[in-house]
């Protein structure tokens, strides 16, 4: 079936698209912030283990 | 060569028939990108996801090519499918344009006419859909898409699931501005934004004609991410709509009836005997309701049922039940007192349920007292009627006597003196022969087995 482009429905994808794009950037971002802050954490927290665990060690635990 | 009378639209080429058999002749224009389709991989893994209809080159010319798709069983328009059925079509559109853009084309148009379910997996059949995209462009089938899913979706949801029936008046899709007026408010920012503001812009544009002409539409760009954002919301959007509300007087029939456990284990017994006996490859279930004598059906050996029902709600219950499953039940909207007629240029674009298909027998199990009663048609009326789809009948009589007719008859006057078997057989014998009959146990109807008569043979 073939489609004449429409004028309207092209301006108000702009908008729209403008619209889902940036909620998706924000949705990419609020991704990659919370993975950093974790991987941070884990590599804290994984941190924090191993030097208890050579603490554990030297206890002889 | 007959070629099909809905299939002038594309410049991109043509369907017709030959002995029988469906081809897709391919313009010169459009060759290009039907290669690109195939040696890109987005036709491989269109079929690899069972989203579109598979073909086989039949014959390379330098000026056309000749494809053959697989047959569709049976052909349905948008009018007669339930809500979830309408839903997943509308996402299959949108995941066929997402895959062909990562592949260089996207859909140039977003019919739901170029959808069709096969073993209840919406598929698209028109080949021809795909263009080259370019960084920028937007999507042209978007106002398409809103006006065919939707919107009538949108409606469905915020306003009445019988809203569907527009698509049979507006087979061009429901237009914008009148689903934006219908919708009021309604249906938050997704119906907002694809709705309301679309319909102001498009009425804006279209009364403005300087705009066309002083912005040439080269300016509209539209970028790949914010394209595939706008499409992966459609999407979402789409999936979060739903039908919590909705409920009608055939949704709990079988919970509600006056069957006895041992009146329906009879009467399902029987209809299994009449099966076995006559062996259908296809039979088409009027008033099947939620499915339960269509599946009986399937169980013993029919390839394909047809249940049609009037009840939207009953039809997307069953449909409901059998997208999962790979039984061949295909519900759809249908009603006996006013079906699909033949619709769009010269009545020739979309034909009525009876000129697509016949089936091999009609199952028409506790109906006769609704059309009779309910709608005061006439045996005979409705015996020839049966008789111009199939040869088989296997049909339920339901006497006065009869608790669910009593209730029809609570709240009219008794105007059927001639609602009873005797004169059922005789309007009925007129056109068939009755082969077998059977009471069925701990109730006082009774299945009928009939075939057709010679002369009246299809």
């Amino acid at each position: 079936m073939y489609l004449d482009p429409n004028f309207g429905s092209m301006i108000i994808q702009l908008i729209i698209g403008l619209i889902a794009g940036a909620g998706a950037y924000l949705m990419i971002a609020r991704k990659k912030i919370v993975s950093f802050s974790f991987k941070k954490k884990v590599t804290k927290d994984s941190t924090s283990d191993n030097a208890n665990e050579g603490k554990d060690h030297e206890k002889g635990i | 060569m007959k070629k099909e009378y809905s299939s002038y639209r594309d410049p991109s080429g043509f369907v017709y028939r030959e002995d029988d058999v469906i081809l897709r002749h391919i313009n010169k224009s459009y060759i290009d990108k039907f290669k690109h389709m195939h040696s890109s991989g987005l036709y491989d893994k269109l079929v690899s996801e069972d989203m579109i209809i598979e073909h086989v080159l039949v014959k390379q010319e330098s000026d056309y090519l000749i494809i053959k798709p697989d047959k569709v069983p049976f052909i349905s328009y948008p009018y007669e499918w339930s809500f979830s059925q309408l839903k997943d079509a509308a996402i299959t559109t949108l995941e066929i344009h997402k895959q062909a853009m990562s592949y260089g084309m996207f859909m140039k148009d977003a019919s739901a006419y170029n959808i069709q379910f096969i073993n209840n997996k919406p598929k698209l059949i028109d080949t021809l859909s795909f263009e080259f995209y370019k960084e920028g462009d937007p999507w042209v089938a978007y106002g398409q898409f809103c006006s065919h899913f939707l919107s009538p979706l949108l409606l469905m949801v915020e306003v009445d699931i019988r809203m569907l029936q527009m698509l049979r008046t507006n087979i061009d899709g429901i237009p914008i501005d009148l689903a934006s007026k219908l919708l009021k408010k309604k249906g938050g920012f997704a119906a907002k934004q694809h709705i309301h503001w679309h319909a102001k812009s498009v009425a804006k544009h279209a009364m403005d004609g300087k705009v066309e002409i002083n912005k040439p539409k080269k300016f509209i760009k539209v970028s790949k991410f914010n394209h595939l954002a706008t499409i992966n919301s459609l999407i979402k959007i789409i999936q979060n709509l739903k039908l919590d509300h909705v409920s009608t007087e055939w949704m709990n029939y079988y919970s509600n009836t006056n069957y006895t456990n041992q009146a329906f284990n009879s009467k399902s017994d029987i209809v299994a005997e009449y099966l076995k006996k006559i062996k259908p490859e296809s039979i088409w279930d009027l008033g099947a309701n939620d499915g339960t004598f269509s599946r009986l059906a399937i169980k013993i050996g029919v390839k394909s049922v047809i249940a049609f029902d009037m009840d939207p709600v009953a039809v997307e219950k069953n449909y409901l039940m059998t997208e999962n499953h790979t039984d061949d039940i295909f519900p759809l909207l249908f009603d006996i007192m006013n079906p699909s007629p033949c619709l769009g240029f010269n009545n020739g674009e979309r034909l009525q349920v009876g000129d697509r298909s016949k089936p091999d027998c009609i199952l028409a199990l506790a109906l006769i007292h609704h059309l009779c009663i309910g709608k005061n048609l006439p045996f005979e009326m409705i015996a020839e009627s049966f008789s111009k789809q199939s040869n088989e009948l296997i049909i339920e009589f339901v006497p006065k006597e009869d608790s669910q007719v009593e209730i029809l008859l609570a709240t009219r006057e008794d105007i059927f003196s001639q609602y009873n078997q005797d004169e059922f057989e005789i309007a009925f014998s007129k056109y068939y022969h009755i082969t077998e009959l059977n009471k069925i146990d701990d109730s006082n109807r009774t299945m009928f087995l009939m075939k057709k008569r010679g002369d009246y043979e299809i």
